[in-house]
């Protein structure tokens, strides 16, 4: 499955190319041409299947290679590694992890001092990332750097799952998610140009879209994400109990509950004829969507949507809890509905514009 | 070390938290069968090996637990592991109580299995950092904000989950540098490896002493130690030795007094170690040449070593430990040296144990009866002297 090997592809923010050689390995088979560009975006052309009499329309979709990780900033004299967190990760999922350490995937652990030696008042505090180490089993900085150097990065080192109904577990499915859903629809042929963009450092600031939205400059933009979803009822008896009234939290989105279609988030607001044309395909064709709650998150499209004299986007994004983290969930009937629903809506978005 | 290496990956592998070892106990009666002459289960689910005095005989399975007037040697490790028990099942996620001593900051994100009607794989949730305030994150994650995520409608995790299965980490064995290995359930695994080891080094000696090898249950649990102190009773051996893992120095700590891993087993010496037991065990390792580290307990050494020394009468006990770091979590990680030098301490020990040492570890007696024949006798041979004079 492609989505199990992109998930286990090792690429964070600034370190992308093992996941572009995968992609690039798939689209030749698949588009008309593809160039890789100064930040290491891919530009992958597939051209309309059936040229029109009018211009060719042009969509660029968009989904983000990079992933949240690690940068090695310092071998202590010991031989444990200081780190610092590229991306948003909480603290607070660190301690006993295992990461995987540069081009050769050198294994290495993040360990937490036991309960049995910290007191009562440590237990209750979150040790920040700076202050914790990757363990390589090194007798000390000379043998670690046998095998690490400084401006190394790190990833988690989950591998992809199945589990429970059609559900599957793995790292950096943010967004894997959506390369694997871009790399599936350019096996198809549409009566557009379609503008296949898999980019570069979306974690550290959606840099890679400003420039590929630029240089491709098209008619409209959607963006293929995974996406918050925090819809465990169950996940905090002490708090829930604490506040009162009891704060209502919102799930953000619902696993399993098809794709979310994202209305406005921090940084976008999706362009309505766009959304509306996502909307009526999946009522038309029944396949199941939920919108996104608003204005949580961003995406590619934050940026995509000002580049040039602006651009048209949309963002449509299969569900992940626990995103971020070691071991994100997506539902795959989510992954499916994504794919269904983004084939027959993209065919839309020149008459959503046109209306 | 390769064999070693699988050996650890099969026993951390299993999974059996203290209550719940039956997948654990299987494994281990498999290998005692191959390395002891007969192998007893104790009522509370201990596994007992005996390999006779003057070497492997009949292979012949007794009840019998002592068929040899032979002194008796009890070698033990643990063989549970810390875990998760459920307790609630809501929407199809998981509510959990711990089965040991965990630091709940180690457990966001893991992987885990969910032995249910099926054993379902899982993940331990944490809500993703973008709807989370400053003051949240600041929030070190308890027991009450942690949940288990099997993917599942919570009609089918009700059909395969009841609250009382357990829960252990999803984690294999990870292979570092200089032959250290991360993994979970080290503690004690690691010690059931060596145990084994210390049996196979044996397998082709005669040792004078009965060798009792012992895979107890419920370490971990209880304050008790009641795998070892039933496991003792029904033995009453002459010597006793616990083998267990110990804090390393690690991430974290800046505690020089801490063993090393890579370093060799540590030897404790304290109130609950007999004098003439860490003597002896630091002396065999000195005689042969095996690197090893001494650790100082003033009182309990919190293994079972401290209740196998109060069982019964009393039994001179020792304890032999393998340094680990970041115990209790997903990541323990270990030399595998040491495992191999605790093996090789205890097979050279107790190949060198004689009918003396059971004699020095017997303590002293006075009678009043005793003293006046023992003076009486004196006296006499004083008259006898005197009278060749």
């Amino acid at each position: 499955m492609l989505l199990e090997k992109l998930s286990n592809a090792r690429g964070v923010s600034g370190d992308e190319s093992a996941v572009r050689a995968l992609i690039a390995a798939h689209l030749q088979k698949h588009v008309d041409e593809y160039r890789v560009d100064a930040l290491g975006n891919i530009l992958a052309v597939k051209r309309a299947s059936k040229r029109g009499a009018r211009a060719p329309f042009r969509i660029l979709v968009a989904a983000h290679m990079d992933e949240v990780g690690f940068l090695i900033t310092h071998i202590d004299r010991d031989g444990l590694l200081r780190f610092e967190k590229i991306g948003g990760i909480d603290d607070r999922i660190l301690p006993a992890q295992t990461v995987l350490i540069g081009a050769q995937a050198v294994p290495g652990v993040i360990g937490l001092k036991p309960r049995h030696l910290s007191t009562e008042s440590e237990r209750k505090q979150v040790v920040a990332a700076d202050a914790l180490r990757i363990d390589l089993g090194a007798s000390g900085r000379a043998d670690a750097q046998r095998v690490i150097t400084p401006g190394a990065y790190a990833t988690f080192a989950t591998q992809f799952s199945t589990f429970g109904d059609n559900c599957a577990r793995g790292k950096a499915l943010d967004d894997r998610a959506g390369c694997a859903l871009l790399c599936e629809l350019v096996r198809e042929n549409f009566p557009f140009d379609l503008y296949a963009v898999f980019t570069t450092q979306e974690e550290i600031g959606l840099r890679g879209a400003r420039v590929a939205g630029h240089a491709v400059a098209p008619n409209a933009a959607l963006v293929l994400e995974a996406t918050i979803c925090d819809d465990a009822s169950i996940r905090s008896r002490a708090r829930a109990a604490q506040s009162f009234p009891p704060r209502a939290q919102a799930p953000i989105t619902q696993l399993g509950a098809g794709p979310a279609l994202t209305l406005a988030d921090r940084r976008l607001l999706a362009h309505k004829g766009l959304t509306r044309a996502i909307a009526e395909t999946a009522r038309a064709e029944k396949i199941p969507f939920q919108y996104k709650q608003p204005l949580v998150g961003s995406t590619d499209a934050g940026i995509l949507h000002r580049v040039r004299g602006g651009v048209p986007s949309a963002v449509l994004s299969v569900p992940a809890r626990y995103i971020h983290s070691p071991a994100a969930v997506i539902s795959l009937d989510d992954f499916q509905n994504a794919l269904k629903l983004a084939r027959a809506a993209l065919p839309k978005f020149a008459d959503a514009l046109d209306a | 070390m390769a064999t070693l290496t699988d050996s650890l990956v099969k026993f951390a592998g299993a999974h059996g938290a203290s209550g719940y070892e039956d997948t654990v106990r299987a494994l281990i009666i498999r290998e005692f069968q191959k390395l002891t002459d007969t192998v007893d289960i104790t009522p509370l689910g201990s596994v007992i090996g005996v390999k006779r005095a003057g070497g492997t005989r009949a292979r012949r399975p007794s009840r019998r637990a002592s068929a040899t007037n032979a002194p008796r040697l009890l070698v033990e490790a643990h063989m549970d592991e810390i875990g998760l028990v459920v307790t609630e099942i809501r929407d199809g996620f998981i509510r959990f109580e711990e089965i040991g001593y965990w630091d709940p900051r180690v457990l966001p994100s893991q992987n885990v299995w969910v032995h249910g009607r099926k054993t379902l794989p899982g993940v331990i949730g944490s809500r993703p950092p973008h709807v989370l305030t400053a003051k949240e994150r600041k929030h070190a994650l308890t027991l009450d904000d942690l949940f288990i995520d099997v993917g599942m409608t919570d009609a089918r995790a009700r059909e395969l989950v009841s609250p009382g299965d357990m829960i252990t980490l999803d984690r294999a064995v990870i292979p570092l540098q200089n032959e250290m290995c991360a993994g979970k359930a080290f503690d004690n695994r690691a010690s059931v490896v060596a145990l084994l080891e210390f049996l196979k080094q044996l397998q082709n000696s005669a040792p004078a002493w009965d060798i009792y090898a012992v895979a107890n249950v419920n370490e971990e649990d209880s304050p008790f130690y009641v795998g070892a102190q039933t496991a003792a009773y029904a033995i009453q051996p002459q010597l006793a030795l616990c083998l267990d893992v110990t804090h390393a120095q690690q991430a974290g700590l800046n505690d020089e007094a801490l063993p090393q891993t890579g370093q060799g087993p540590c030897i404790a010496r304290g109130a609950n170690i007999h004098p003439v037991v860490f003597e002896k065990l630091r002396q065999t390792a000195q005689r042969h040449a095996l690197s090893h580290q001494i650790t100082v307990y003033g009182g309990n050494t919190e293994t079972n070593a401290w209740m196998m020394q109060t069982t019964g009468n009393g039994i001179p006990t020792g304890l032999v430990e393998i340094p680990l770091r970041y115990m209790h979590s997903a990541v323990e990680t270990l030399a595998l040296s040491d495992i191999q030098g605790a093996a090789q301490l205890l097979s050279a020990f107790a190949m060198n144990l004689n009918a003396a040492d059971a004699r020095a570890l017997q303590g002293e007696t006075f009678t009043r009866k005793a003293a006046r024949q023992k003076r009486g006798a004196r006296k006499n041979a004083a008259r006898r002297t005197q009278r060749q004079r």
